[in-house]
């Protein structure tokens, strides 16, 4: 399995707050967000499998989306990686790859039931 | 500042459906001109008017559709204005007119809610529905709103043990009920066989648990209650008007089994009606997917958490249950023109407490409309009463 790969989130530069990217300025205080380094690392809240992609996705489906707490205590929106089993929720994952600038995170190896 | 009392005069809505002749704002004029009718109100009378819409835009290439609206009707030189909130487009429409009406800008207000969606492909649909996204975060995942609802659902069977035939309740609910509403596009006899074997569209949401894309409008005129009652039709008094707002994105939600815009809205409608859930006869709310109904009834505060899959397969949101809800087919039967659908729900509502619906409510004095946008960005909950009650 690949390592994990550096994932960066916003960071407020003024009170620290961390959002999960895509905007310039803080929601709480209005400070700049900076780019900030995370684990990568967290877990599963939940997971679809996408068959009906809409357009520009296509070539992409099916596909899995999940919503991943991370270590650090927020929630980013990310792809999951496909893999045998049916993840639990709740399962420890790892953001292995960053495609475009979604990430995409794995169900860690010794989670699995088998 | 105080506020004035605000009454519902008159309603309309077209058929919800394939409308492949009409233009969007043809569509629109029709309802308006329905609620005109109802309301007996002269045109140079109506001092606003609130048009929701949400992807007319996108899908037809027609904007300004307010002022189009106003000046086909031939309204006075009076402000004529286009909102948008995703699928609450509708609703915020309609609290804006009341708010007009409410705050003495104007003693009546026109509201419609339109949109066309059926010329266009399924690809196109989706991806212009995935404008209500924030395209700097979710949208570039390959989110969709079958797979956000899906997510929640997986979520909320991990906690609760919603199981898929609680799920499947909804839509042999809301689908029998459509077959009772002439106005709805999706009626149907369904079994919890055909709903688990309809195609899968984003685990576990299948076919079936979708709502479908239609052409359709709404439209309601409110006026001042001490002018309510020049009409023929019984006024139905708006007891509870609001809007709110909830997180933009996913990751934001807390829970995302709860949507806190709904949570938020129902709480101040409540206190504003002086009522509580357990007054209301009847609810019209956004079943935009099965798994939503239950979401949103618990957000409601319907019935306990965790309960709302119990009480969908109970029968206890049934024509004949503890509290009715989606009698009119709802946004899975009836259909879901996004910009019409809040106003549709009013529509309903107003038919009720009227008690002149086609699949009636027996009793019927007090109910409620859930109109829910995006993921959960904004949301209007509104009560409605007879004057009696």
């Amino acid at each position: 399995m690949p390592e994990p790969v550096a994932l960066h989130v916003s960071a407020c530069t003024r009170c620290g707050a961390l959002d999960p990217g895509g905007r310039a300025s803080c929601a709480g205080c209005g400070g700049a967000l900076a780019p900030r380094a995370v684990s990568g690392r967290g877990t599963l809240v939940s997971w679809t499998i996408v068959r009906r992609p809409p357009a520009g996705f296509d070539a992409d489906g099916p596909y899995a989306v999940a919503l991943i707490e991370l270590a650090e205590g927020m929630r980013i929106t990310a792809r999951l990686a496909a893999h045998a089993a049916e993840p639990a929720l709740g399962a420890a994952v790892t953001v292995r790859a960053v495609a475009g600038d979604v990430p995409v995170a794995s169900v860690d190896a010794e989670t699995h039931a088998h | 500042m105080s506020l004035r009392a605000v009454s519902i005069a008159g309603v309309g809505c077209t058929p919800f459906g394939a409308h492949p002749d009409t233009p969007i704002h043809e569509l629109a004029l029709r309802a308006a001109r329905a609620a005109i009718d109802e309301a007996v109100i002269a045109r140079a009378d109506i001092g606003s008017l609130y048009l929701g819409n949400f992807i007319g835009g996108m899908l037809t290439g027609q904007e300004v559709l307010a002022g189009l609206v106003g000046d086909a009707l031939g309204l006075a030189n009076v402000p004529c204005t286009k909102v948008e909130g995703a699928c609450a487009s509708g609703g915020i429409a309609f609290r804006h007119a009341c708010l007009m009406v409410a705050c003495g800008q104007c003693d009546a207000a026109l509201a419609v809610g339109v949109e066309k969606m059926t010329h266009a492909g399924t690809a196109q649909i989706t991806a212009a529905l995935n404008a209500a996204m924030d395209q700097m975060a979710d949208a570039r995942s390959g989110l969709t709103w079958p797979g956000l609802y899906a997510m929640a659902w997986r979520a909320h069977a991990a906690r609760h043990g919603t199981r898929r035939e609680q799920v499947s309740a909804v839509v042999i609910k809301n689908k029998a009920n459509g077959l009772r509403n002439p106005l709805a596009q999706m009626g149907a006899a369904l079994d919890a066989q055909a709903i688990a074997d309809s195609k899968p569209i984003a685990d576990p949401v299948r076919l079936f648990d979708c709502c479908a894309p239609g052409d359709g409008a709404a439209a309601v005129v409110v006026v001042a209650r001490e002018r309510a009652g020049a009409g023929g039709a019984l006024p139905i008094d708006v007891r509870a008007s609001v809007q709110t707002r909830g997180a933009a994105r996913l990751a934001s939600h807390r829970d995302i089994t709860s949507f806190e815009a709904t949570v938020s809205a129902a709480r101040e409608a409540y206190r504003q009606a002086g009522i509580g859930p357990r007054d209301l006869d009847f609810v019209e709310l956004h079943d935009c997917f099965s798994i939503a109904e239950i979401l949103d009834a618990e957000d409601l505060g319907l019935m306990p958490r965790g309960h709302g899959g119990g009480w969908s397969l109970e029968g206890r949101t049934g024509m004949a249950g503890d509290l009715p809800i989606n009698a009119s087919g709802g946004l899975l039967a009836k259909g879901h023109p996004v910009g019409a659908t809040g106003l549709g729900q009013i529509y309903e509502a107003v038919a009720q407490l009227r008690g002149t619906h086609p699949n009636q409510v027996r009793g019927a004095a007090i109910g409620l409309t859930h109109n829910l946008g995006g993921t959960g960005i904004a949301c209007t909950v509104n009560i409605l009463a007879r004057p009696d009650a």
